[in-house]
């Protein structure tokens, strides 16, 4: 009995510090499991010696769908995977709140735009969300092929909902991805991110 | 060729006939002290934004998410030709870890304007306003605004609107100057003036995005007649260290509170 007992406190010592931890730069990703809006759980560390990008998602805001509606993201997500990135949407979006979707909503959406994310997981109370400090969507974090968090920021360098000004943005994702399948550091590890609060 | 001449003139009139700007959301206005200006005379003017209940827009730094306001006035004034008016403090909300710095309801931008004696024409001004207005989610917006205020000889005084006056002169900080130390979690404001003892609080309003962290309430001491005012930085620094500038909101032991313009220099 003071065995089980012992095991059960570590475990939820253990489970309490790994959702509190805080993300961090140049540091170990912090581990996370979540559901797949297939309801398959997907797992952070089981694509340990993959790239990993987490992009916060919200169908509903105006600067998701200037880079949804216009193919910037979906064209990234296609190109990337191809190459073996591992491409988590991340939607944090509480129960009730703007791009919180029913399954089937969301299944139409990433038909519609032709979305090509490898996994678009649900995070309906926050908690992935809060320990990534993920604050806009879209906020893109990506991770390593050794674990380590490399970039956290914004998509690129235009703040707008105008798609016209996607043609002349540097793109941050883009850049960060080409110097790690190259096997180089991105050259800039932190941006602006911008678009609408993430709706926890 | 004089129906076209006379359809051209129309339609450059309505382009600039534009005074204000109205949606539902807010309202945008150029709004002056005085009905009309005197030669010689400084005025005191606005841009005004009305905001419908529940909706807001943004600071210079607008915080985690949204987009700052950005207001650039045009006069035709020689010695004043570009202006930007004043942005007043902004109000810090913070829900579900989402930190932005906003402003509601009835909010002025004042700046003042003196006019050289030899200038003896109407003041035309235009107004280029830029921004995101958002509730539960988010509209942008931008307008041109283009005010014409009369010349006149004498000004009488029902023609001073004396709230307005009051209303434009509450935010009138001084500039204080202050070197800054950085470490990997704070940032030290280092002012060489000792502020006055038993002050309730100090709160930082960094122009600058990308830096310091406002969801904690900066530390304050005195040390070797310094005053030392301390920042935590934010979680992801994607700001530059430099050309730092903001409002310092200093609250007195009887809860008032002043406010200064800060300015880095180091």
């Amino acid at each position: 009995m003071l065995k089980f007992g012992f095991k059960l406190f570590w475990f939820f010592t253990i489970t309490l510090l790994a959702f509190s931890q805080e993300a961090k730069l140049d540091q170990k990703a912090p581990e996370f499991t979540l559901p797949d809006y297939t309801g398959m759980e997907v797992i952070l560390s089981d694509y340990s010696g993959k790239i990993v990008v987490l992009e916060w998602i919200n169908f509903d805001c105006p600067y998701v769908q200037k880079h949804y509606n216009s193919g910037n993201i979906p064209k990234l997500q296609d190109e990337y995977t191809k190459k073996g990135v591992i491409w988590m949407s991340i939607c944090s979006s509480a129960p009730g709140k703007q791009g919180n979707l029913p399954t089937g909503e969301i299944r139409k959406r990433i038909k519609e735009h032709n979305a090509k994310m490898t996994f678009y997981l649900i995070d309906s109370d926050g908690k992935v969300g809060r320990m990534y400090g993920a604050k806009t969507t879209p906020h893109f974090f990506i991770i390593n092929k050794d674990g380590t968090l490399v970039y956290a920021g914004g998509i690129d360098d235009k703040p707008s909902t105008d798609a016209e000004d996607i043609k002349t943005a540097r793109n941050y994702v883009r850049e960060a991805l080409d110097n790690l399948l190259a096997g180089s550091n991105p050259p800039v590890k932190s941006t602006k991110p911008y678009g609408c609060s993430v709706k926890y | 060729m004089t129906l076209l001449f006379i359809l051209l003139v129309l339609i450059s009139q309505i382009t600039f006939s534009k005074e204000l700007y109205r949606d539902n959301r807010l309202r945008i206005e150029l709004v002056s002290s005085k009905s009309k200006l005197v030669q010689g005379d400084t005025l005191l003017l606005a841009v005004k934004v009305t905001l419908a209940k529940g909706w807001h827009i943004y600071w210079l730094n607008p915080g985690d998410a949204g987009e700052p306001t950005i207001l650039e006035i045009k006069t035709n004034i020689p010695s004043h030709h570009r202006v930007v008016p004043t942005y007043p403090p902004p109000v810090i909300k913070i829900e579900n870890e989402i930190l932005t710095l906003e402003y509601r309801d009835v909010v002025y931008f004042p700046f003042t304007l003196v006019f050289p004696k030899n200038f003896a024409q109407n003041l035309e001004l235009e107004l280029n306003a830029k921004w995101l207005v958002c509730k539960e989610k988010c509209i942008p917006g931008k307008t041109h605004i283009k005010k014409v205020f009369p010349i006149g000889k004498n000004l009488s005084k029902n023609e001073i609107d004396t709230k307005l006056c009051e209303k434009l002169h509450i935010f009138e900080p001084d500039t204080l100057l202050a070197k800054i130390s950085f470490t990997d979690e704070t940032a030290n404001l280092i002012f060489e003036t000792p502020f006055e003892t038993n002050l309730k609080s100090i709160f930082f309003f960094p122009k600058n995005e990308g830096l310091f962290d406002l969801r904690f309430k900066p530390e304050f001491y005195l040390e070797n007649q310094h005053t030392i005012v301390q920042l935590k930085m934010l979680q992801y620094i994607w700001g530059e260290k430099s050309n730092i500038e903001g409002i310092l909101e200093v609250t007195t032991s009887d809860s008032a509170k002043k406010y200064f313009h800060v300015k880095i220099v180091n």
